[in-house]
């Protein structure tokens, strides 16, 4: 433990040397101030347990010492106690208190009664350095277990997230894996031409969709990765949002009808700005497959908005909807609303989307209702903006 | 051969190949793309099928909810299940006839299809 310092203030160095003497055989670390800016100076320095601050001084006298030591940040709350020689007065003491003393000392001093005044003050500044320490500890200690707490959560996320990913992508290995045997099986045995072009057709069709996701599933991991280190690089060019939003819709046409999802598609504007289309393309079909995924086949409709200045484009199903609770977990990595259990994906989708977003300046915001349905709304700048923003990227 | 088998798989890709590998071997495969939906169809059937192959994570009604099910109805309980999951200890602790782990093997499959439903 840190040695009690105690101040001594007076500027009659004989004083200084009598208290010292008194003060010295009881342990403490005495320091000397001859004047009042010495001891202000000395105050901004150390801590100290006590401060005997003699009242009848020249220049800055010792009321006008404990005023600023009062109002200095380290000594705001050093107990001064006065020392004086002048006869006691309730007048007198009563401004010595106002001016911040917690005690008094009369000249010539009884080196008893200094040694168990100090006495007091050193043990209370004992007992507080010694709670100070114990609260620091307990404050490190919870500090150290809310660490642990975390990096347990973040490694066990990570295992939930591996386990989900290498079912994800083992499950298109699957279809592959019987169809690629199934005809090698026919080739050795000559039955190859027994099998209806149709049904051959059908089955390297569904090979092919299991390569197509094999590869997607790959980028997702890819991107997550090229975002965590920041290498995520747009390729910005002027481009309509209602033509790509278009494209999607027709591209997964096929999708939306075997899932009894009818997709209808109502625009205010062209949507015409500075964008990276294929990163943009990605959160269209994103939002819409999610759209499909969670929507339980009611109908989807997507809107665009566009006030010269920003686009606004949403995507709103009667789905299963999300919880209030969980409506800013599921941007996060690695964050779904329902369980992994009852729907696949790696959970990246709507993370990486939203970096994609922010990367153009933008962002998605999403209304949701549980067992109503959701609506994602990416809000994009097209022009000024989207400019300002590449700058900085 | 004239053997009905009943396939319970959420993805269609897997669900289809599965159909088409099996009719290909001569089965009769009726499919559900989930545990209720199978589970309902398993009621339906006038000829119960010879065997269950079924997947465990599926959405609404899962692969443990539909075997809850299955067990709990006298007319039900008898046909064997296997269980077709990426998840093998899982699927083992729930005590099927079989499991076959994803991704699927042909031969194991075929192996294991004929020798339950013989």
């Amino acid at each position: 433990m840190k040695p009690v310092r105690v101040l001594v203030v007076d500027d009659r160095i004989e004083n200084i040397t009598a208290m010292q003497a008194v003060l010295a055989d009881c342990g403490y670390e005495v320091f000397e101030a001859e004047s009042g800016k010495q001891a202000l100076l000395l105050a901004e320095q150390h801590d100290f347990a006590v401060i005997l601050l003699d009242v009848q001084m020249p220049i800055m006298d010792g009321f006008e010492t404990a005023r600023r030591l009062r109002e200095m940040e380290r000594s705001r709350c050093t107990p001064i106690v006065f020392v004086t020689a002048i006869h006691r007065t309730e007048a007198y003491e009563e401004l010595g208190y106002i001016a911040g003393a917690v005690d008094f000392l009369f000249k010539p001093f009884n080196p008893t009664i200094l040694q168990a005044k100090v006495a007091v003050f050193a043990e209370l500044r004992r007992k507080t350095e010694a709670m100070r320490q114990h609260t620091e500890l307990l404050h490190a200690a919870a500090l150290k277990e809310q660490e642990n707490a975390m990096l347990k959560e973040s490694l066990a996320r990570r295992d939930e997230f591996l386990s989900i990913a290498s079912h994800e992508l083992k499950t298109p290995i699957t279809p592959l894996n019987l169809q690629v045997q199934s005809f090698l099986q026919m080739v050795r045995s000559g039955t190859l031409n027994n099998l209806p072009p149709e049904r051959l057709e059908r089955m390297l069709v569904t090979s092919q969709n299991q390569i197509d996701r094999l590869a997607r599933l790959v980028d997702e991991l890819i991107d997550i990765s090229r975002l965590k280190s920041d290498r995520l690089e747009l390729k910005r060019a002027p481009a309509s949002l209602k033509a790509l939003v278009q494209g999607v819709i027709e591209q997964f046409a096929p999708e939306f009808k075997k899932n009894g999802c009818e997709v209808t598609l109502q625009t205010d504007g062209e949507g015409f700005g500075v964008m990276d289309s294929f990163r943009i393309e990605q959160i269209i079909i994103n939002l819409l497959l999610n759209a499909v995924k969670y929507g339980n086949g009611c109908p989807i409709t997507v809107r665009l908005r566009d006030d010269g200045r920003q686009a606004q484009l949403s995507v709103e199903d009667g789905g299963i909807g999300i919880a209030e609770d969980d409506l800013q977990r599921i941007f996060q990595r690695f964050e779904r609303a329902v369980s992994a259990k009852n729907y696949g994906g790696l959970g990246l989708g709507l993370f990486i989307c939203s970096r994609i977003a922010e990367l153009h300046g933008g962002r998605i915001s999403v209304t949701s209702k549980l067992g109503e349905g959701s609506t994602f709304t990416l809000h994009l700048p097209l022009k000024e903006e989207a400019l300002l923003h590449s700058q900085f990227i | 051969m004239d053997t009905q088998i009943l396939v319970i798989e959420d993805d269609e890709a897997v669900r289809q190949t599965l159909k088409d590998v099996l009719e290909l071997q001569g089965y009769q495969v009726t499919t559900a793309m989930n545990g209720g939906e199978g589970l309902q169809k398993l009621k339906e059937m006038a000829s119960k099928p010879c065997l269950v192959l079924l997947d465990l994570m599926m959405p609404n009604v899962n692969g443990w909810q539909f075997l809850d099910g299955q067990r709990n109805d006298p007319q039900l309980n008898n046909i064997p299940v296997i269980i077709c999951s990426a998840y093998t200890e899982s699927a083992k602790a729930v005590n099927p006839a079989a499991v076959i782990e994803k991704p699927v093997q042909l031969q194991h499959l075929l192996w294991t299809v004929k020798t339950l439903s013989a």
